[in-house]
């Protein structure tokens, strides 16, 4: 990840442009993933108040983790309501919506953060070497950061940085829907500078239709450029890995997306294991209409025996 | 004290070497690293994400304590590894479809079309000396004719309208269509006559109805019809046939004796010795994991049924030898593709069988129907290596009959297209592929679980052969062509990245010691005593067709094996006749045991 470590006081008397451009640097990588739009949404009492006090980074990162959470909802909310648009936010945004509900009503954004958070054994490593790797090459690409985004003071960047970098560092802790958002984000400002400017935090759930497609173009179709990008953060084999995981997750971020826009989660009661409505995709696929929406136990759909032929031998 | 036989995993091989050496009196003891669903009536639901969820579901590949993570397997590449773990392995989500393989790809082969085949990896054996196995296991499971519901006469009339002939026989000798010979109980009394409403439920139950009551729910895991005892339920996964069967031999076999079954115990090492100057397997270790144990038992011969991506895992993490570098290797997955209809009338796609119905194309491989619930579906919507349609290609996006470009259908097209899933046909393709070395089973240098290092899968899709990626677009043209003659008003073509689900030929055996793991028995060529027994020990991909009957067909004959070898046995294929496992003398057994 491009977030260096806090410079010393004599370091930067000797290079204060250096210090300059990669503070700046810092500033880009929070942007694309998002974090620093997230951040910005705390109050800014609360953070200045923060720095008051002289804590450190910990009590920061309490202070992010909700924020962190949202901007993982957000994302994945935008990702939901590309696979299944309705009539949801997310999907006016992109400017493609439905009258019926989609993704997002069906919860497909909880499901998929439930599934990676809790369920999926993807070594945390790696997803977290695809968002560094792809931090260090993205600062070298040019990014106009919005003047919205440029209040938060050079210390508390840093600040934020190192925070969200203990967050990536941490095994025991770190969501993996997190690192997968951050990614989607970091496409997302790849695709469309402009995506850090919109109505939601996640610059990927900024981005119109089309320049969703795109960006999941980038993770599929020019996984060659992207490892380009990354190479100079990654040593065999991660890096042959961290080239099949791009390419494994451009399609299970669609599939699932849209396995979970479609199934019965939504509403499911795991405890009752029961459904406590009816679920969005099976009033979209007219499935089990005619029964009420209720599972049975069969249908009147034997049409016999092709040529009345009920065995055959040798 | 060494137990006679160890099987480890308890899928769609594991369980019928059991059964069988059981049946003869050995001592025989089952490892399966997933849970022992023994009440699926009441365990599971008819729901996509309880049951086919591949982190969280009852049916997928994790531990049996579903609060936590399912295991890790790395896939580097745009595809998906639909693994199973648990009694009777992915034969809980299968379909029953049981067509026998193509007699070109075995030995001795002579037809005209010989060289249309996999020529280089052909059975060590002939397929006339398979026949006898096929019968006994198809008389085991039983195998029956499946009957039709309204996707499989729309299927039909697609078929006969390509002009394709119909096969009455159970050979596949030329391009023909049929009903599939399925392991599933034909209806009878209610079943597939009623449909279930508030309060009629009982007209459904055992044994008002018997077999398939076409409930749609064969990739969820069958329990049809409610209330029949375990050995009786529609579809034949080895849970309800195999598995029963074994756990009651001394009950039903005049000289059996009963398997001792433990689920929850995943395999991590294969010991050996030596005997003379040979390597002889000699003992298995697993892991309890529900309590973490770590348990070691001798046996006097050791059976692997892992399934073809955890078999050259346990042989790695064992430290066995492979000097020929094919363990592992040689991994086949009938490379699908999916094309999907919409029409303009009404098809029952998320009802009865989840297949009955297909075609077969010797030297090119063959199509089926496939019905799905929703979620499914859409997922197989969106499973492409053609990138997002009217958007981008990845590359590829092929064309042909089908409209526009093949991809993945996303947004509002995806909405449209799934807006009646009753008006749905899918066709599966299912290619015949050549063994290749290049796909195949690593150790993951990513990671390791409480098992060791994790499996690596490594499919090449895109580098297959000539003739596999010919064959492929073959079928997809026909599968087209099919939706078409049945009254498709619009056809979309998939062009799917490796669903691996169909699996075989990963510890393959060969004529030849220099490209094959096993010899001609399923013996391990480096390791005595050591077998394979399940989809893994496949010489090929069949030519096609559906691989769990050939795979039981072969387990079976390694268990005469086996039993001839080390126990100084008679075979009896051949000389004696199956029970069923729906006999009554095995319903008397189950139930007189609990099951």
């Amino acid at each position: 990840m491009y977030v260096p470590r806090d410079e010393s006081p004599e370091h930067e008397e000797q290079a204060p442009n250096r210090r300059r451009r990669r503070g700046l640097n810092r500033r880009q990588f929070l942007a694309r993933t998002g974090v620093l739009g997230a951040a910005t949404l705390l109050a800014p009492a609360v953070l200045f108040g923060r720095r008051a006090e002289e804590t450190d980074a910990a009590s920061l990162l309490d202070m992010l983790a909700p924020v962190l959470r949202d901007l993982s909802r957000d994302t994945f909310a935008g990702l939901g309501a590309f696979v299944v648009p309705g009539p949801d936010t997310y999907s006016v945004a992109q400017g493609v919506s439905t009258p019926s509900a989609g993704g997002v009503a069906a919860k497909a954004p909880e499901f998929l953060m439930n599934a990676l958070d809790h369920f999926y054994p993807l070594p945390d490593d790696v997803v977290r070497l695809v968002v560094e790797a792809l931090g260090t090459g993205l600062s070298d690409l040019p990014l106009a950061v919005p003047g919205g985004l440029l209040r938060l003071p050079l210390p508390l960047i840093r600040d934020l940085g190192d925070a969200l970098q203990v967050v990536l560092r941490n095994d025991d802790t770190l969501p993996l829907s997190l690192p997968i958002a951050l990614m989607l984000n970091q496409l997302a400002t790849l695709t469309d500078p402009g995506s850090l400017v919109g109505p939601f935090v996640s610059p990927f759930a900024n981005l119109s239709f089309a320049d969703k497609a795109a960006a999941f173009r980038l993770l599929e179709e020019d996984t060659a450029t992207l490892v380009a990008l990354i190479d100079d953060g990654l040593t065999e084999p991660a890096r042959q890995s961290v080239s099949g995981l791009l390419k494994f997750l451009g399609g299970a971020l669609l599939e699932f997306s849209a396995f979970g826009a479609f199934s019965e989660w939504g509403v499911f009661d795991a405890r009752t294991r029961t459904l406590t409505g009816v679920p969005v995709g099976w009033r979209l696929t007219n499935y089990l209409a005619s029964t009420g929406f209720r599972p049975v136990e069969g249908w009147d759909e034997l049409k016999g025996y092709f040529e009345g032929r009920t065995e055959v031998t040798g | 004290m060494a137990r006679d036989v160890i099987v480890v995993g308890a899928g769609g091989g594991g369980p019928v070497v059991a059964k069988e050496l059981a049946a003869r009196g050995l001592d025989v003891l089952l490892l399966e690293a997933g849970p022992h669903y023994d009440d699926p009536e009441r365990q599971w639901t008819h729901l996509e994400d309880d049951a086919n969820n591949p982190l969280t579901g009852f049916l997928r590949f994790g531990p049996g304590d579903r609060s936590k993570p399912a295991w890790y397997r790395e896939t580097p590449q745009n595809s998906f590894l639909w693994q199973l773990s648990g009694v009777g392995g992915t034969t809980l989500h299968y379909y029953g479809n049981c067509p026998r393989a193509v007699p070109g790809v075995f030995a001795g082969y002579e037809g005209a079309d010989a060289g249309a085949y996999d020529a280089a990896h052909r059975f060590p054996f002939t397929y006339e000396e398979l026949i006898p196995y096929f019968e006994w296991v198809e008389r085991t499971l039983p195998v029956q004719t499946a009957a039709m519901g309204t996707k499989e006469e729309t299927f039909f009339a697609g078929a006969a309208g390509m002009g394709l002939p119909v096969n009455a026989t159970k050979h596949i000798t030329q391009d023909s269509f049929r009903p599939q010979e399925n392991a599933i109980l034909q209806p009878s009394g209610a079943a597939g006559l009623i449909t279930e409403t508030v309060g009629n439920v009982q007209e459904l139950a055992h044994p008002n109805a018997r077999g398939c009551t076409f409930c749609g729910y064969c990739f969820q895991g069958c329990y049809e019809a409610p209330g029949a005892p375990i050995n009786l339920k529609a579809k034949r996964s080895t849970n309800v046939s195999y598995v029963p069967m074994a756990l009651t031999a001394d009950r039903w076999a005049a000289a059996g004796r009963a398997v001792m079954l433990r689920p929850n115990a995943f395999a991590t090492r294969i010991h050996t010795g030596t005997e003379g100057a040979e390597t002889v397997a000699t003992a298995v270790t697993w892991r309890d994991t529900a309590t973490g144990e770590q348990i070691s038992e001798e046996a006097r011969v050791v059976v692997m049924a892992a399934g073809c991506t955890e078999n050259p895992r346990l042989w790695f993490n064992s430290g066995l030898p492979d000097p020929n570098g094919w363990v592992g290797r040689g991994y086949t997955d009938h490379f699908f593709d999916w094309v999907v209809g919409v029409f303009p009338f009404d098809t029952g796609s998320s009802k009865g069988v989840g297949s009955s119905a297909r075609c077969d194309f010797p030297g090119l491989g063959g199509l089926e129907n496939v019905g799905l619930p929703p979620a499914l579906q859409a997922f197989s919507l969106t499973f492409s290596e053609s990138g997002i349609q009217g958007y981008y290609e990845n590359g590829r996006g092929p064309t042909g009959p089908w409209d526009g470009a093949a991809g993945r259908v996303v947004g509002p097209a995806l909405k449209d297209m799934l807006s009646n899933i009753d008006r749905l046909l899918n066709v599966l393709v299912i290619t015949d592929d050549d063994v290749e070395a290049q796909n195949r089973v690593v150790l993951s240098a990513l990671n390791a679980d409480e098992h060791g290092p994790v499996a690596k899968v490594e499919f090449h899709a895109r580098e297959r052969t000539a003739r596999t990626l010919a064959n492929r677009e073959a079928l997809a043209r026909r599968a087209a062509e099919l939706l078409r003659a049945a009254g498709a008003v619009r056809v979309h073509r998939m062009d799917w990245p490796p669903l691996i689900l169909h699996v075989q030929s990963t510890m393959r055996m060969g004529a030849s010691d220099a490209d094959s793991v096993l010899d001609e028995n399923a013996e391990a060529r480096w390791v005595r005593r050591l077998f394979v027994a399940d989809n893994s020990a496949l010489a090929n991909a069949l030519g096609g067709p559906n691989p769990t009957l050939t795979s039981q067909a072969l387990a079976t004959r390694t268990a005469e094996r086996i039993f001839q070898q080390y126990f100084g046995g008679d075979p009896w294929v051949g000389a004696e006749s199956p029970v069923s496992s729906i006999d009554d003398v095995v319903t008397d057994a189950v139930t007189a045991a609990g099951l």
